[in-house]
C-alpha cells in the first residue's frame, strides 16, 4: 500500500531499516506515532538525537560511553592488568551485572566470520595489541559460544600467546539449571573439556 | 505438506526476527535447502544451538514443494566434529568446504555423492594426524568430478598420447579444457599454451591429484608429502573449481589462513 502522504511514507521507510522490523511493523509504528500526542513524538525524536550526540566510544576500551575514558577505564579501583575481551557493548553489561570481574574490558565490535568475510582488520584488534604494551598480564577471551566466537578465540589465542601474556577463555558447558540428559553432544564435550578439580 | 527426515550439514545460519534463525542446510535427500527454525535463539530451545555451520545433524522438517523456506521442527547430532574448531588451519579449511558447497550447489538439487563427500571430508578433517590442505584438494577435486567436470590426468590434450608422469618433471595443464599437454607438444605449441591459459604444474603434484581421485577422504587426509606439494595441489584445485563451477570466485574462509603460518590456495 502506498500512502498519500510523503512524510508518512518516509517515516515507514526509516522504521523498516531497523533490525527485525519488516514493512508491516514499520507501518504499525508509524500509524501509532501519527495518533500519539505531539509531546510523545517530540520526546522520542529528542531521545534518538540525544543518543547520537552524547554517546561515543571510549578511546581505551571502545565500549559506549558518555565521557571518555569510560567509568570502568577511569576507575583506579579496578585491575588494569587484566583485560576481558568481548564482542559487543551488551556483553560488558552482562558481565558487569555479575559483579565478579574486577578487571577492564576491550570491545572488539563483533566477531571474526570466515563466511561473511569479516577479517581481523575490521575489528578492534590493533587497538587491543596497543593496550598490551602497558603491563597487562592476563587477557580473558569471552566470545559467544558460536562458530564466529570460536574463530575469534582461536585467532586471538594464536596472536596473543607468543607475547608471553596469560590468555584464558571463559568455560562453555551445561547451563545452570539445565538437565544433563537433555544437553546435546557439543555442549557435553565442551563441558568435559572444561572440567575443574573439586 | 509432508513431514520429512534427512541428514543435513549446516552451511549457514542467520538470525531472523527476534528469536528465530534461517538455516541453510546441505541435505542428503533434498540437496541444498533453507528452513526457518522458529525460536532457535531462545535459550530454552532444545535444539536451537545445533543450527551452526559445520554441524552434522538429523533434521525433521515440514516440506511443501512450492515453498522456498521450509520449517524445521527438530534436530539431533548425527556426529559431532569436536576438533574442527581446534586450530586455524582445520577451521578455515572446514569452513571453506561448506562455503564452496553453498556457492556451487543449487537449491533442492539432490546429490547423495556430494553429501557423502562433504560429510566424510569434514569427518577426515576432524581426525588426528591429518593434513587439512590434503582435504581441501581431495574435496575440491572430487566435487568437480561429482558435478561432471572430471579432469584428465592421463593423456595429452593435443596428441592424445599417454603422459608418463614418472618421467616428465613439469607439465602444462589447460584448466579450461581439463587436460595436460605432453613435453613434446609443449615445445611445438609454446606461445599458444600461454594464451590458452595453461598452468604449469609439477609431475609429482599431478601424480598425487591422480591418486586423490581414487582415495577416500580419510586416506587422502593422512597422505604424507612435502608442504610445497600440498600448496601446489590445493592451488590447482582452487583454480580448477573456479574455472568450472562458474559461481565460485573467491573463498572467503581461506583468507583466514593468512593468520596461520603457511601459504593458502589463491593467495596473491
Ligand atoms: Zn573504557
Ligand atoms: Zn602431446
Amino acid at each position: 500500500m502506498i500512502y498519500t502522504s510523503q512524510a508518512l511514507e518516509t517515516l515507514i521507510g526509516e522504521f523498516s531499516k531497523l533490525p527485525g522490523i519488516g514493512r508491516k511493523t514499520a507501518q504499525r509504528l508509524a500509524l501509532h506515532l501519527l495518533k500519539a500526542e505531539s509531546e510523545d513524538a517530540e520526546r522520542l525524536a529528542a531521545a534518538i538525537l540525544d543518543v547520537k550526540r552524547r554517546i561515543r566510544y571510549c578511546s581505551v576500551c571502545l565500549n559506549i560511553t558518555e565521557k571518555d575514558p569510560c567509568s570502568i577505564c577511569s576507575d583506579a579501583g579496578r585491575d588494569h592488568a587484566s583485560i576481558c575481551v568481548v564482542e559487543d557493548p551488551s556483553d560488558v553489561i552482562a558481565l558487569e551485572k555479575t559483579n565478579e570481574f574486577h578487571g577492564v574490558y576491550h570491545v572488539l565490535g563483533g566477531a571474526l566470520s570466515p563466511l561473511e568475510g569479516i577479517t581481523p582488520d575490521q575489528l578492534r584488534v590493533r587497538e587491543l595489541l596497543n593496550r598490551l604494551r602497558g603491563g597487562v598480564t592476563e587477557v580473558i577471551l569471552a566470545m559467544n559460544p558460536d562458530v564466529e566466537g570460536e574463530a575469534t578465540t582461536i585467532y586471538l589465542g594464536n596472536l596473543l600467546k607468543p607475547l608471553g601474556i596469560r590468555v584464558t577463555r571463559i568455560a562453555r558447558g551445561v547451563p545452570v539449571g539445565g538437565d544433563l540428559e537433555f544437553a546435546d553432544e557439543a555442549t557435553l564435550v565442551r563441558a568435559l573439556e572444561g572440567r575443574i578439580v573439586v | 505438506m509432508s513431514i520429512e527426515k534427512t541428514e543435513a550439514i549446516v552451511l549457514r545460519a542467520v538470525n531472523y526476527r527476534d528469536s528465530s534463525k534461517i538455516v541453510t542446510f546441505y541435505t542428503k535427500r533434498y540437496g541444498k535447502m533453507s528452513a526457518i527454525a522458529k525460536g532457535a535463539r531462545n535459550p530454552k530451545s532444545k535444539f536451537g544451538s545445533l543450527f551452526q555451520p559445520l554441524n552434522y545433524l538429523q533434521i525433521v522438517f515440514y516440506r511443501r514443494e512450492s515453498r522456498e523456506l521450509q520449517y524445521v521442527s527438530s534436530s539431533d547430532f548425527v556426529r559431532y566434529f569436536k576438533s574442527l574448531t581446534s586450530d586455524v588451519d582445520r577451521f578455515s579449511i572446514a569452513m571453506s568446504l561448506i562455503e564452496i558447497i553453498n556457492r556451487v550447489m543449487h537449491d533442492e538439487e539432490e546429490n547423495e555423492a556430494v553429501f557423502t563427500l562433504l560429510a566424510d571430508s569434514l569427518g577426515a578433517l576432524d581426525g588426528p594426524d591429518t593434513f587439512p590442505r590434503n582435504t581441501f584438494a581431495h574435496f575440491g577435486l572430487n566435487l568437480a568430478i561429482a558435478l561432471g567436470f572430471t579432469p584428465n590426468f592421463a593423456e595429452c590434450l593435443h596428441c592424445s598420447e599417454p603422459i608418463d608422469l614418472e618421467k616428465e618433471r613439469k607439465v602444462y595443464y589447460v584448466v579450461e579444457k581439463g587436460g595436460p599437454v605432453c613435453e613434446k607438444c609443449t615445445s611445438v605449441l609454446s606461445e599458444g599454451l600461454h594464451s590458452a591459459g595453461a598452468f604449469e604444474i609439477s609431475a609429482p603434484a599431478l601424480l598425487i591429484l591422480r591418486s586423490f581421485t581414487r582415495l577416500t577422504p580419510a586416506a587422502a587426509a593422512r597422505a604424507q608429502m612435502e608442504q610445497a606439494l600440498r600448496n601446489e595441489i590445493s592451488n590447482f584445485v582452487f583454480i580448477y573449481l573456479k574455472k568450472h563451477s562458474g559461481t565460485l570466485k573467491e573463498i572467503k574462509a581461506l583468507k583466514f589462513l593468512a593468520t596461520s603460518q603457511y601459504d593458502w590456495p589463491g593467495k596473491e
